[in-house]
């Protein structure tokens, strides 16, 4: 069973914001998909096998430390949806006013 | 309509009957009678017209290259140098990268012609094409029906000939349902034999980008293009490109063949279409072998848990800052509004389940258990594999079906994908050919698989077996 409470934080994690309509759709189609996925529990076979992360076996691949021509600014720019001559433009997230309190644990 | 096949195009300019010109015009023609279709998102005319040119140009002075003069569309979540690419997303309605995918330099560099970009399901999830943001594909056999996803367009374009060839993506079955739906040949190399630089994430451990074509020539000309090794992909197979030239079989080779388990899950149709099939091969000199899928019960939850793991990652990066979308909302929380308003309800549900299995206390319970049962895939196939040389199966379990029947259930439209999902976990080459129809007209796939990185042998087997195909259907 899986609370409303539940898919709420699961939202938040990933950053969505759904209606409580939303959510308690999501909820019904959520329980099929969970219990029909949770088969892999009752295969026996599974629990002496190691995960496998990917079919390809490789090590790290590095590239030469050689310098080359990057993206140009104004390129790597021009997809964002604000920014000016050198910088993304994002709103404010920090408080306007330092105040000593806020450090407070750092 | 441009030429049945690229190969057949080719000859018809060699015989100058034709040109890339007057090719390119059928081409976009075609695009234009068929725009109820729904399978392009954006056609870059002007730039063709410039190319085709070009590949005249190369005709007369005897200096073709490989692919030149063939006219393709690109699926529109493949990056394209100065074309928009939108994933069929709000979130990248107005993305315009600015460089081409590995792929689409190879093509380019070989002579190939950009006709535009295809629609498809929003970020390459779904199997319907339903999803796309920028509205649906339908099925040029009857346009009620759905083509098949997430490569729709791409599968569109090629059947209803506005294109001699297409690029798709495959992370569970997006090249070969769409291609068995359209009645084409669709291919999916094994994993890292293509390269995914330019390919905009879906789940990368399962990804892979592949041709689409009207016949296994045409395929495996593409494959071998936009095939070796790349140093921008670093899950590139250090593997040569894939052989262009397909070699005769020196004798026919011992083919896999499916039982009960499967079949009692397709349609009368598809099960006596692949039941024809195999008694083509076995007439053919094909030894048959009844093969064991011990573990197809896991198929479709590993793939899903595995899958949505991964895009929910993947899909991070979509915070409204670098590129895409931004919703007007400076104030609260921006990047939680703009993931709200940019994403479509399939792709939130992904990452909804995504974010699920990989939150704290779950993530044994599904995605490490789902990584247990991938080796568990991989293992069986390399069992089956001892014993036979590929595998032949129903592409699906289905022949296409009614737009809207399966939207308002997901669980109905996963299952969609379970004869394909399985190559995609095991990292192997399969490929979907076209071998009948339905009562109603409806095309009927079915597929190949091979080992690892067999990606020759598999490609010789289609081509005989389509040999086999069209022998039948002349007789």
């Amino acid at each position: 069973m899986i609370t409303l409470e539940e898919l709420r934080r699961i939202a938040a994690l990933a950053k969505l914001s759904l209606s409580d309509e939303e959510i308690e759709h999501f909820r019904a189609e959520f329980e099929r998909i969970v219990e029909y996925v949770s088969a892999l529990d009752r295969i026996r076979a599974l629990d002496e096998l190691e995960p496998l992360d990917s079919v390809v076996s490789h090590t790290n691949a590095f590239a030469d430390d050689v310098p080359h021509q990057s993206l140009p600014t104004a390129e790597a720019l021009a997809n964002a949806p604000r920014h000016n001559e050198s910088f993304f433009k994002v709103p404010k997230v920090i408080a306007s006013e330092w105040t000593p309190d806020q450090n407070n644990g750092q | 309509m441009v030429t049945e096949t690229y190969e057949r195009f080719r000859q018809r300019v060699h015989n100058r009957e034709t040109t890339c010109a007057e090719e390119l015009e059928r081409a976009l023609m075609s695009i234009e009678e068929n725009g109820h279709l729904g399978a392009f998102l954006t056609v870059t005319a002007d730039a063709a017209r410039k190319s085709a040119e070009e590949s005249d140009t190369r005709f007369q002075r005897g200096t073709p290259r490989l692919l030149e003069g063939m006219i393709l569309a690109i699926k529109d979540n493949i990056s394209t140098r100065g074309i928009p690419t939108t994933c069929g997303s709000r979130m990248l309605e107005r993305f315009v990268p600015v460089f081409d995918a590995t792929v689409v330099e190879r093509l380019r560099h070989h002579g190939a012609i950009v006709i535009g970009k295809t629609n498809l399901d929003e970020f390459a999830m779904g199997s319907s094409n339903e999803t796309s943001y920028f509205g649906i594909v339908r099925n040029p056999h009857n346009p009620d029906y759905v083509p098949g996803g997430s490569s729709g367009g791409s599968a569109v374009a090629v059947a209803a000939r506005m294109a001699h060839a297409a690029l798709g993506s495959d992370t569970g079955g997006s090249i070969r349902q769409p291609a068995a739906f359209c009645g084409i040949v669709g291919f999916k190399p094994s994993y890292g034999r293509v390269s995914r630089y330019g390919l905009v994430a879906f789940a990368s451990s399962l990804d892979q980008i592949g041709p689409m074509a009207r016949s296994v020539r045409d395929v495996a000309l593409l494959a071998h293009a936009i095939s070796g090794h790349d140093p921008a992909d670093s899950t590139s197979s250090e593997q040569p490109p894939i052989d262009l030239h397909i070699a005769p079989l020196a004798e026919r080779p011992r083919l896999g063949i499916v039982g009960e388990e499967i079949l009692s899950g397709c349609s009368t149709e598809v099960r006596s279409c692949y039941e024809e099939v195999c008694r083509l091969a076995q007439q053919a000199g094909y030894r048959l072998v009844l093969i064991q899928f011990d573990s197809m019960d896991a198929w479709i939850p590993t793939y899903y848990i595995l899958a949505t793991a991964e895009a929910s990652s993947n899909l991070a990066r979509y915070d409204g800052v670098r590129y895409g979308f931004r919703a007007d909302n400076d104030g609260n929380d921006m990047m939680t509004a703009t993931r709200t308003a940019g994403f479509g309800t399939e792709v939130k549900r992904r990452i909804m389940l995504g974010t699920y299995v990989l939150s704290a206390g779950y993530y044994d319970a599904y995605y490490r258990k789902a990584q247990k049962a991938r080796r568990w895939i991989v293992e069986n196939y390399r069992r089956i594999f001892s014993t036979c040389d590929a595998v032949l199966l129903p592409t699906t379990p289905t022949p296409a079906f009614r737009i809207g029947e399966k939207t308002s259930n997901p669980l109905a439209m996963y299952l969609n994908d379970i004869l394909t999902v399985s190559a995609n976990l095991a990292g192997i080459p399969a490929l979907s050919l076209p071998a009948g129809r339905s009562g109603n007209g409806l095309p009927i796939g079915v597929q190949l698989q091979a080992p690892f990185n067999a990606d020759e042998v598999l490609l010789r087997i289609a081509y005989d077996i389509e040999q086999c195909l069209l022998a039948r259907a002349t007789v």
